[in-house]
């Protein structure tokens, strides 16, 4: 199988001369049996009409409500990292429903990746994808694959459990498990059936000290963790789910349900972790993407509309559409 | 709409409130000591005197009199009038205050309080309506006793035959161990047939001076009787069931050989009468077979030999042993038969009582009020720790208690795991479907189905069916075994079905068309119902299995009632309660946590035992109390499978097993039962029912405070809040 950027720059789409409308992305050969659910009719449109379409954003916007397919427009910088997780055509349904849209994106390794859009754009659903948390729900499909250092996350045979703990992943509302400080943080180890008490210890004081929990909690590990306040468990979240040591973290809106204080805390906290952990976090809050994250992926309605480093993205998108969802004109 | 809904909650509790403040008061009344009462009363040939208890005062059904009585009130009743009011208000005062108070000890006292007021507010009830009639215009019913005399507990007395009624300072109650209380005067004291005492004083201060050694020695040879001789009999009855289980071996080779003989003659015959060579070297073949057979036969003989010879020493042995006890049984009565009370009752005539056979005496109107005291926590303590006497009407009910909490123990081991995996199955693993909204039905609606259904299918299914299999195996059930050549095929089958059903299964649930092939499932299930009828063909149809009691039969062991099967089908009345409340538990766990935990890399099981369960556990242990409150409730199913009117023996010992799950018990339900409505003396023991009832609902509360205890415990484990 040629890989994401082999294939991205065979087809040219990124010139030195600046911003431009990409041509229409050929699928991977992998990928190319369509679902037995039919989608939206596939696009059928030349690149001349793409880019003309492409030309007002009302068109564009007009031409998703009618289905048709839309190219993203990736900027070439993201294709400039190595990549630790490889999205490559990715399509969902719920039941009927086409809920995510031949997604292609690469996330940069140690870098922070923000997924932006409106309410409903499938940004958390893609997330979910990520570590097959969507296998959980019965009516879900997919086709396209993801790739996690180069290895496949939805080919036949993947041990789904396995594959889970080479990931850490953080959810919207804190989910603090009903037992101690301590034993949520060595979760997964626990799971592991690791009984060693000191490697224990260690690894819960470093995920402690590694989500700038330790000081608050060092002195009460065996009380509940349930009595922690709000920011405290999300910061105690993101300690059990770098526990592991995983090869990227996910979040999903993590400060959505935390107030502006215990947000600073968390946003730092990311910060810090950046560059020894690769993060892919979703959120609705553009002033954090603009804060915090190094690539900014912006999607609408299921399709990915345009991928690139952040200030790129929040100062001269290529596309009108993301100019108007960044400067709060829409969405 | 509020006053109506508020209305609803003050009649229910009322309700609830009338019901247990009556079993507190007549329950915790039955054992205080009442003044006897001495009346003479005219009749048509002269006076007679009566010398009793007064336990019911009721007017008499006579017009006039009636009128009579009600138009001149005694002067209490207006006393007793202001007592009733008083007490009515301070009931209702504490059981506002008691719903008001936000602190927990406040509602708890208020609550007391407010039992204790209504109880005051009945006893008022009942002494205002006394008071109300005047000694001309009622009857009295009275325990008279001293059954062995007139035949009757009771006698109605009625009032305007009354000539004079006192309390005589040395009328005395004696409780002996049979024919229920006698009342009488003390007269004289024997000891060796002298008399000692003449003067009711020092007769009485005889009789208490002897009496507790004689009743120390009483329970000492009771103590002999009961432990000595029931080891005994014990290791007799061992010694028994090895000789004849030797017997019944030996008489199994020499049906074998019978028939290896009569297959060998004919054979034989054959073989002689053609003279072919094959026939002769089967004959051969035969007849080793017939040594062989012998042989076992000679080896069987010398074991019952042996089991004989055993046995025999055993019961020289244990006869010798016997001899010694009942001696010294002889011994301790000797003793006891030189102590003698001579009694005069009422009517003037003497008995002599034997001081051995008195449980208990009392001089009742002279007691104090801590003398008065001392004899009610008296009977309190033979009630709690003491065995039935005369058909349960008397004595105590600890083998009813033990093996009521017995019971409830084992039917909540039983039934805890097998209703938290159903619901585990139902909530967490099975896919929502038509199937399982049928199984859910099914659940709820064995919840209705009348207890004593239940106890029909316990009888069939588990005394005769699966008590008589343990007995006996399956001759014992009639039913044929396999041969064993084709019992191992079914086996093999078994073993080969079972793969394919367990591929199948995985095929079906984890394979990425599974929802391609929806005929996979149906033949998966198909699969694995053979599985089990043949499991069960396997079980029954074994031919290794003999029975475990087969010695014993024909009589069971496990083949009747008992208490594990009784324990079993409550576990079964139960079940459903469990699953409920368990699938309930199971709903509120937020699957933010079950995402958390599968996040983390954990697989189902993982995160159903270390994240689901704990936190439902507070709901399981909700289904446990529930479940255990109405199986220790329950009656009707038990006197089907186990429950039984009197045991020697207590279910549970300090001897291995600890609990002997075969043996019947005592159930505190079906002895208020019993005592109530089946004993010869119902009338005298009719307070005891409310005795045994307050008992009963204090061991359910007591084991409902303990599980809410440890509910509570979990609880601020699991689910303290966070906000």
């Amino acid at each position: 199988m040629p890989s994401l950027q082999s294939l991205v720059r065979a087809n040219s789409l990124m010139t030195e001369a600046g911003p431009m409308i990409p041509e229409p992305f050929p699928a991977p050969a992998s990928t190319a049996a369509p679902p037995k659910v039919p989608g939206p009719a596939p696009a059928a449109k030349s690149p001349a009409a793409s880019a003309a379409a492409g030309g007002r954003g009302a068109n564009r916007l007009q031409a998703i409500a009618r289905g048709e397919k839309v190219e993203p427009a990736l900027h070439r910088q993201v294709f400039g990292e190595k990549a630790v997780l490889e999205i490559d055509n990715f399509q969902l349904w719920y039941g009927q429903k086409k809920a995510l849209h031949e997604i292609t994106m690469p996330v940069p390794v140690g870098k922070v990746t923000a997924l932006i859009g409106p309410s409903g754009c499938g940004k958390t659903t893609l997330l979910r994808c990520v570590n097959r948390m969507n296998d959980l729900i019965d009516s879900v499909r997919i086709a396209g694959d993801m790739r996690l250092n180069g290895d496949s996350i939805y080919a036949p045979g993947v041990d789904v459990i396995e594959l889970r703990k080479r990931m850490g992943m953080v959810f919207q509302k804190p989910n603090p498990f009903p037992m101690s400080i301590f034993e949520n943080v060595v979760y997964s180890l626990r799971i592991d059936g690791i009984r060693d008490r000191n490697l224990l210890n260690e690894v819960c004081e470093r995920s402690l000290r590694g989500a700038a929990l330790w000081d608050e909690v060092k002195d009460r590990l065996h009380d509940s963790a349930l009595a922690l306040s709000g920011g405290q468990q999300q910061r105690l979240c993101i300690a059990r789910a770098i526990a592991a040591e995983p090869e990227v973290l996910l979040l999903d809106e993590p400060c959505s349900a935390l107030d502006p204080i215990a947000t600073g805390k968390v946003e730092d906290l990311i910060q810090e972790l950046k560059g020894e952990y690769s993060i892919l976090i979703v959120t609705h809050n553009m002033q954090q993407a603009s804060r915090i994250s190094d690539y900014t992926a912006f999607m609408y309605l299921g399709r990915l509309m345009e991928y690139g480093p952040t200030a790129k993205i929040f100062t001269n998108p290529l596309l009108p559409e993301t100019n108007d969802y960044v400067t709060g004109r829409f969405g | 709409m509020t006053w109506l809904m508020g209305g609803a909650v003050a009649v229910c509790l009322l309700m609830v409130a009338g019901l247990l403040a009556l079993i507190l008061y007549i329950g915790s009344s039955t054992f205080w000591p009442l003044p006897l009462v001495e009346f003479t009363v005219t009749t048509a040939d002269g006076t007679t005197r009566y010398l009793g208890e007064v336990v019911e005062t009721v007017p008499l059904a006579d017009a006039s009199t009636v009128e009579e009585a009600t138009s001149a009130p005694m002067p209490g009743s207006l006393g007793w009038l202001l007592w009733l009011v008083a007490a009515t208000i301070t009931a209702a005062v504490a059981a506002f205050w008691c719903w008001i108070d936000p602190r927990l000890i406040g509602r708890v006292l208020a609550g007391v309080a407010c039992l204790a007021a209504l109880g005051l507010s009945v006893w008022s009830g009942t002494r205002l309506i006394d008071s109300l009639a005047s000694t001309e215009a009622v009857r009295y019913k009275v325990r008279t006793g001293n059954f062995r005399l007139t035949n009757t507990h009771f006698t109605w007395i009625a009032g305007p035959q009354i000539v004079e009624q006192s309390e005589p300072q040395w009328a005395v109650i004696l409780e002996p161990l049979e024919y229920g209380r006698f009342y009488g005067y003390p007269t004289r004291f024997l000891v060796d047939g002298q008399v000692v005492a003449e003067q009711p004083e020092q007769v009485w201060a005889a009789f208490q001076q002897h009496h507790a050694d004689v009743r120390r020695r009483w329970r000492q040879a009771q103590e002999l009787i009961n432990h000595g001789i029931g080891a005994f009999n014990a290791i007799q009855e061992q010694a028994r069931l090895a000789t004849r289980e030797a017997e019944i071996e030996r008489d199994e080779i020499l049906a074998q050989l019978e028939v290896a003989q009569a297959t060998l003659q004919t054979a034989s015959d054959a073989a002689d009468a053609s003279g072919s060579k094959l026939g002769t070297a089967q004959a051969t073949e035969l007849a080793a077979q017939v040594n062989a057979l012998q042989t076992e036969l000679a080896q069987a003989e010398a074991v019952l030999n042996i089991a004989q010879r055993h046995e025999a020493a055993t019961f020289e042995q244990v006869s010798a042993q016997t001899a010694e006890l009942l001696q010294q049984v002889q011994q301790l009565r000797d003793e006891n038969a030189r102590y003698q009370l001579v009694m005069k009752t009422a009517a003037g005539q003497e008995v002599t009582m034997a001081v051995d056979e008195i449980v208990r005496g009392y001089p009742a109107n002279q007691l104090s009020w801590a003398g008065k005291l001392g004899v009610y926590l008296s009977r309190w303590g033979e009630f709690l720790t003491d065995d039935p006497r005369e058909a349960n009407s008397e004595g105590g009910v600890l083998p009813a208690i033990v093996g009521t909490v017995v019971m409830t123990m084992i039917m909540a081991v039983a039934v805890v795991p097998l209703g938290v995996l159903a619901a585990l199955y139902l909530r967490e693993y099975a896919k929502g479907g038509l199937i399982v909204s049928l199984v859910r039905i099914a659940i709820n609606n064995l919840a209705g189905v009348p207890s004593i259904v239940f106890g029909v299918f316990g009888l069939g299914f588990f005394c005769y069916i699966v008590g008589g299999f343990i007995d006996g195996g399956p001759r014992k059930l009639q039913i044929p075994p396999w041969p064993k050549l084709t019992w191992w095929l079914v086996l093999t089958a078994l073993a080969v079905i079972g793969t394919v059903a367990f591929l199948a299964s995985i095929a079906s649930t984890h394979g990425r068309n599974r929802a391609n092939r929806p005929y996979l499932r149906v033949a998966t299930g198909m699969l694995w119902i053979v599985c089990t009828v043949l499991l069960f063909a396997l079980v029954f149809k074994t031919p290794y299995f003999d029975g475990l009691y087969r010695a014993n039969l024909p009589n069971p062991t496990f083949g009747k009632g008992a208490l594990v099967w009784a324990s079993l089908t409550l576990a079964l009345l139960t079940l459903p309660v469990v699953i409920v409340s368990t699938e309930e538990a199971l709903a509120t766990v937020p699957n933010s946590m079950r995402e958390g935990s599968y996040a983390c890399g954990a697989s189902k099981w993982q995160t159903i035992h270390r994240i689901v369960l704990p936190r439902a556990m507070p709901g399981v242990m909700t289904g446990m109390i529930l479940a255990m409150a109405r199986g220790a409730g329950e009656v009707a199913p038990l006197m089907l499978v186990g429950a039984v009117k009197l045991v020697q023996e207590l279910p549970v010992s300090f001897s291995p097993p600890f609990i002997h799950g075969s043996q019947s018990f005592m159930h505190l339900g079906f002895h208020i039962y019993d005592v109530g409505f089946q004993s010869q003396n119902s009338e005298a023991a009719r307070p005891l029912v409310f005795t045994t009832t307050l008992l009963l609902i204090a061991i359910i509360a007591l084991l409902n405070l303990v599980s809410i205890w440890l509910r509570a415990r979990l609880r601020r484990k699991f689910v303290s809040s966070a906000f």
